[in-house]
């Protein structure tokens, strides 16, 4: 957990710009501290060496509390949420593996980001919303760890009251599904005291054509002009 | 992660702007990749990546070329940013020559990045799109600091640091490109775009001078 030795301390207040989620303040005694609520434990106040005393230090984490790291933390790689690594492959890997093929959408909504961070109760209220609509939760994810009913998008009592820096959801679905995912995201952004990105996955056809981009235009949900593209120059080397 | 995704700002900022990522699926096409990781590194800094790195060891700005070499395994992944179409064109055409059978992915204004592919011959296979922030949007920085907090996916750039840096320019106790070095080291995968944070803390400093 991140600390700031008391003693320590001078005061300086270099670190409270360089905390990620404005978790460390100033104390009326003039020295910083971290309010451990708001702390997703990035662990970026003592990696950056800001500290010129070397003030600030990272204890060890028992759980439910080390989820703030798993998911807070990139350079961590930690098993505890049964699924190696942190990330996802979303499109990075569709070349190789075809998870995304035509008739399927994927879609990645990560709560928190950006640099706003989330309490894991927000996370639930959209796992739960696209649970009813019956779309797939991706199993190569770490959220995985997290459920108690992945049917119902029920995460497990005990972890409901962390926070993390940012928590990717993503679900696959057939795309005539897309306009009640879109639905159920225009509900749901009311009701999270927090931000999240959303991102579609999808096929690009031999001509260079997004098919999906006007069936978004017609939801009125504006697309982006910068994207992320798999150049299909993947390919299995083992059998 | 969909760490490349979403960079925000206005879509003038990213003509200099292109990341690039480099993946395998274990089991699959996980064959003889320290090699291939290596060559693919001593690729970037020969195209001129301005910034790339590896998520375990570091970027450019906080180790070596030859560290970041040293210390790729069978586990890593890489990636990098460039500041050229071009750049991402020649990435391409010797990615597809090298035939290494690993997924690569480049992240990008779409237009440019299609244009960049068929330049090479390459063809896409798929695409994740952007659909922007939703919630709260009230709870964020303007969208100039924006522009640079999401250069680093991760989030390991705070708003107040950019606000800090833009002080201490204005100050006259550090330049742009120095500011911008500074919190490229934050980013430890190294697809934080320095020469564009740079350029977007200059923006920020005029806006200041205006609005007196
Ligand atoms: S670990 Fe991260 S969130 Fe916690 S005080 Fe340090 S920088 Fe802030
Ligand atoms: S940088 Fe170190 S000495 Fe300065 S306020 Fe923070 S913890 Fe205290």
């Amino acid at each position: 957990m991140a600390r700031i030795d008391q003693e320590k301390c001078t005061g300086c207040g270099d670190c409270i710009p360089v905390c990620t989620v404005g978790a460390i303040q100033m104390s009326g005694e003039g020295k910083a501290h971290v309010d451990l609520d708001a702390c997703v434990e990035c662990g970026v106040c003592v990696r950056s060496r800001v500290c010129p005393v070397n003030a600030i230090y990272m204890q060890k984490l028992e759980y439910p509390r080390i989820l703030r790291r798993v998911f807070s933390d990139p350079t961590m790689t930690h098993k505890l949420t049964g699924i190696p690594g942190r990330g996802t492959a979303e499109v990075k890997t569709n070349d190789v593996t075809l998870r995304y093929d035509w008739g399927y959408y994927g879609m990645c909504i990560e709560l928190g980001r950006p640099g706003v961070g989330a309490s894991l109760r927000d996370v639930e209220k959209v796992t739960r919303a696209l649970a009813e609509l019956g779309v797939e939760f991706v199993e190569e994810n770490p959220l995985m760890g997290l459920f108690e009913d992945p049917s119902r998008g029920k995460l497990k009592e005990e972890v409901l009251g962390e926070r993390v820096l940012s928590l990717i959801v993503e679900v696959k679905f057939p795309s005539e599904l897309l306009p009640k995912v879109i639905e159920t995201l225009k509900k749901v952004e009311k009701e999270v005291d927090t931000v999240f990105t959303v991102g579609l996955i999808t096929r690009i056809t031999p001509e260079g054509g997004i098919p999906a981009i006007s069936q978004l235009e017609q939801l009125g949900v504006a697309v982006r002009p910068n994207a992320k593209v798999n150049m299909g120059l993947g390919r299995v080397l083992r059998r | 992660m969909t760490h490349s995704l979403h960079r925000l700002g206005p879509k003038e900022l990213f003509a200099e702007d292109y990341v690039w990522l480099v993946y395998h699926v274990k089991g699959i096409n996980d064959v003889d990749l320290e090699k291939k990781y290596r060559d693919i590194l001593d690729l970037a800094r020969s195209l001129g990546s301005i910034s790339y790195g590896n998520i375990k060891v570091g970027n450019i700005f906080t180790t070596s070329h030859e560290n970041l070499k040293k210390s790729v395994s069978e586990k890593s992944r890489i990636r990098g940013v460039f500041t050229s179409k071009q750049q991402v064109v020649e990435f391409l055409k010797a990615m597809k020559e090298r035939d290494y059978g690993l997924s690569v992915i480049i992240s990008g204004l779409i237009e440019e990045v299609l244009d960049a592919a068929s330049k090479a011959s390459v063809k896409p296979h798929s695409i994740h799109l952007s659909l922007g922030v939703w919630g709260k949007k009230q709870l964020l920085p303007p969208e100039e600091i924006l522009a640079v907090t999401t250069m680093c996916g991760h989030h390991m750039v705070s708003p107040r640091l950019v606000e800090r840096m833009v002080e201490k320019i204005r100050r006259g106790e550090i330049t742009p490109e120095k500011a911008a070095e500074e919190l490229a080291k934050l980013c430890p995968c190294g697809i934080f775009n320095p020469r564009k944070a740079s350029k977007i803390l200059q923006l920020l400093i005029e806006k200041k001078k205006t609005s007196k």
